[in-house]
């Protein structure tokens, strides 16, 4: 594998984002001002024309290049990525001057790191991306705020992310001994992990290590599992959403999420059809029982919330019990031999766009209703913005409408595709498995339930801000770029939901590639590559 | 078996030697004048007794930090180096992807490193400019 | 079977790796200090770089899978060092707030 100038150019945007971090922790040290967030803006609109040069993921085929991989998945999260790292430095726009450069700067690592993480086809670059998310992740929290609750979120985020690193690192540890390569797909006469699981061979030496492969889908899946606030790592979630700032709240509702879709699809997605071969029901049933567990606690215990940072962490919990919903869809179609993903990892990722955007707008327009000094942050502050503030009210109606799933909003169609996909495959399984039909017959109604409980909540919202005598206003002065960042994902969330045909289409279609066998690779394959001679077969057709 | 211990052996009693040779040397030939500042354990210029709860100055820990920092980005700089003049290093994978038609050469590997390197320069320029190597 | 004439396996690595694991992970979860907790993880990470050399040598497979696991643990170790530097801020604010680095005392949030 080779590290080439194609390879270098393929990372133009991380690149351009981390000189555009760099200029900004300088100017931080040099010269506080208003250059910095004209740099920023410089910088993001830069990465952005650079992603463009790479054509529109509606038409990519899939490439490989050194440890990178360009599909359709791939160039579709970079945008998410990137458009979210333009809302949250609209969001933090108007902070005290002082360490404003370096908020910016940390959120740029961020997003590359989240960048990364979407593109990578090694475990080493995987790791890489999921740290260059959470280092900097640690300092943003940090630099949030400076009081108590501040100081114990922190503590808590960083203890617990540390532990879900070294968590992931260990399962990582283990694919890369039963693969013996670090490589995630392979290509031509290089092996990857994932044709190392597909071709095990039962007489060969090194058999008895897949056995090890349950422990490493549970490790990978402890690891992925914590990015996307799933149980039983959810706990931290309310606490840290809660001590810190709606900007930082953002990104660690969003961000994170878009890591462990990533890396779930890319990774775990890919294994499940090795670990199949121990235990059939396993590998779907691990993340069909989280999903279930992780919907209900996160949709139950924010019935209850006062503090909306703390709503907004059930409901991001809940959220990711729902993706997870399109994982055990994916398992089990990849398990039963077929190597689609039946819709699963297409509905899995429409929903983390749909849920990214109404997130992430919501916050920015909370970040908004509060001042650098007094962050909004109960429940009852909202009440009656539909009079002070009418057109922020409007925003965050749009963004709870579409987090509960009302029919015209993008929310919707993200939920129909994720719930439709397990109906089908449990249809499509009624005579061939009847257990694992009725499995999943079982999780679409208790999702369904679900969405029901989530409507409650998020409506109670829309409700204060609407029906409730106003109290003291909302100081609003959390600068008016915040404002515009929320009104264009509001936009963008109705858009989307107008249009949701072309990207279903589209997140169809990076699954497609995803689970496909045929990726061209630049530079070609090596002749003395590991793992010579063992014959690669292919693995789908052409749908 | 004995022979195959016998360098370790050796090398143990040159080790023992020189230490308990110097030891002597000093004792012989140093002067001695011993107070009580001198008679104290060296601790990087603390205290070595006091109360163990006691707070020592937070710069302590920042030099520390800055130097772990910048110490252990130097083992990306040992693998690179070593593969400079080996055999099968840089030269080889450059004959190997020439041989393929890659775009890559020993310049590319240099130009990567450099900007490693930059990217710690800078590091340093903003430790600098916040004022972490100033004392007082 | 004498344990001391046996050859060296790269399970025996395998072993203590998992050994480490286990053990920072119990020390993640009794420590009261944070700076304790914080040898737990860096415990942990190295039972990973354990078995990411170990898997790597020669000894497992004929053939040698070529430095990848080496450089795992490379990476690993740097992570490490700068997530040691992240933690020192994280306790120091944390000591700045509560007048203590004792983690039972971060319970203010909850609901």
């Amino acid at each position: 594998m080779f590290v080439e100038s194609k390879t270098i150019s393929l990372l133009a945007p991380e690149i351009i984002l981390m000189l555009g971090a760099t200029v900004l922790f300088l100017l931080g040290a040099f010269r506080a001002g208003r250059a910095q967030l004209v740099a920023t803006l410089i910088a993001y609109a830069g990465a952005a024309v650079a992603l463009a040069c790479y054509g529109s993921p509606w038409n990519t085929e899939s490439t490989l290049s050194g440890p990178l991989v360009i599909d359709p998945m791939s160039l579709g999260l970079r945008w998410i990525a990137l458009l979210a790292g333009f809302i949250f430095t609209l969001a933090g726009s108007r902070r005290d001057v002082e360490l404003a450069a370096e908020f910016q700067g940390t959120l740029m690592l961020v997003i590359c790191g989240a960048m990364l993480t979407a593109s990578a086809n090694e475990l080493v670059l995987l790791f890489l991306g999921l740290e260059l998310i959470s280092i900097p992740t640690y300092v943003l929290l940090f630099l949030g705020r400076r009081d108590r609750a501040s100081a114990e979120a922190t503590m808590k985020y960083f203890y617990l992310s540390l532990l879900a690193s070294a968590l992931l690192l260990y399962g990582f540890a283990f694919l890369y001994g039963i693969s013996g390569t670090t490589v995630i797909v392979g290509s031509g006469k290089v092996q990857g992990i994932r044709e190392a699981f597909l071709n095990q061979d039962s007489t060969a030496l090194t058999s008895s290590l897949f056995k090890l492969s349950p422990i490493a889908l549970v490790l990978i899946t402890a690891g992925f599992g914590f990015k996307l606030a799933a149980a039983p790592f959810q706990f931290y979630a309310p606490d840290v959403y809660q001590g810190t700032t709606n900007a930082n709240t953002g990104v660690l509702a969003v961000i994170p999420k878009l890591a462990g879709v990533a890396g779930f699809l890319r990774l775990a997605l890919l294994v499940i059809p090795g670990t199949a071969v121990a235990d059939k029901a396993f590998a779907w049933q691990l993340p069909l029982i989280l999903a279930v567990l992780t919907m209900t606690i996160g949709n139950v215990c924010a019935l209850w919330q006062k503090d909306i940072r703390r709503l907004l962490a059930y409901s991001s919990i809940a959220h990711g019990g729902y993706l997870l919903i399109g994982l055990a869809v994916g398992a089990a179609s990849m398990s039963s031999g077929s190597h689609q993903a039946a819709g699963g990892a297409g509905g899995m990722l429409f929903y983390v766009l749909v849920y990214a955007l109404a997130t992430m707008g919501s916050l920015c327009t909370l970040a908004y209703l509060g001042s650098p000094r007094r962050e909004l942050s109960g429940v009852e502050e909202l009440a009656g913005l539909a009079r002070s503030q009418p057109l922020a009210a409007a925003t965050l109606a749009i963004f709870m409408f579409s987090l509960t799933g009302i029919p015209p909003l993008a929310g919707f169609w993200g939920k129909l595709t994720l719930f439709g996909s397990a109906i089908q495959l449990s249809a499509a399984n009624q005579t061939s498995n009847t257990s694992l039909s009725l499995w999943f017959v079982g999780l679409a109604i208790v999702a369904a339930l679900n969405a029901a409980i989530g409507a409650a909540y998020y409506l109670r919202i829309i409700g204060v801000m609407y029906f409730q005598s106003p109290g003291s206003p909302a100081p609003a002065a959390g600068g008016r770029l915040a404002l515009v960042g929320g009104v264009f994902c509001a936009l963008l969330v109705i858009g989307s939901g107008m249009f949701p045909a072309q990207i279903v289409g589209l997140s169809l279609r990076a699954e497609h590639k995803l689970v496909e066998h045929a990726p061209s690779v630049s530079p070609p394959p090596l002749g003395e590559g590991r793992g010579e001679g063992l014959p690669i077969t292919p693995l789908v057709t052409a749908r | 078996m004995a022979d195959s211990l016998l360098p370790i052996l050796l090398f143990a009693a040159c080790a023992l030697a020189l230490a308990l040779g110097m030891l002597g040397v000093a004792s012989l030939f140093g002067p001695k004048r011993q107070t009580a500042v001198k008679q104290m354990a060296y601790e990087s210029g603390m205290d070595p007794i006091h109360d163990a709860h006691r707070k020592f100055d937070v710069r302590f820990h920042l030099v520390a930090i800055a130097f772990l920092l910048f110490d252990v980005e130097l083992l990306f700089l040992y693998p690179w180096a070593v593969a400079g003049n080996a055999t099968a290093g840089i030269d080889a994978a450059v004959a190997q992807a020439t041989e393929l038609g890659i775009g890559y050469s020993r310049g590319l590997v240099f130009i990567e490193v450099m900007v490693f390197v930059g990217l710690l320069a800078v590091g340093l320029v903003y430790a600098w400019k916040k004022g972490v190597f100033k004392w007082r | 079977m004498n344990p001391f004439t046996e050859p060296i396996t790269v399970s025996h690595y395998l072993i203590a790796g998992a050994v480490l694991f286990v053990t920072g992970a119990v020390c993640m979860a009794t420590k009261r200090n944070a700076l304790g907790v914080l040898m737990g993880i860096e415990l942990v990470l190295n039972g990973a770089n354990l078995n990411f050399v170990a898997f790597g040598s020669k000894f497992l497979r004929k053939e040698t899978l070529g430095l990848d696991g080496d450089l795992i643990a490379l990476f690993v170790i740097v992570l490490a060092a700068a997530e040691a530097a992240v933690a020192l801020a994280i306790a120091l604010n944390f000591y700045n707030n509560h007048a203590t680095i004792d983690v039972d005392q971060a319970d203010e949030l909850k609901g």
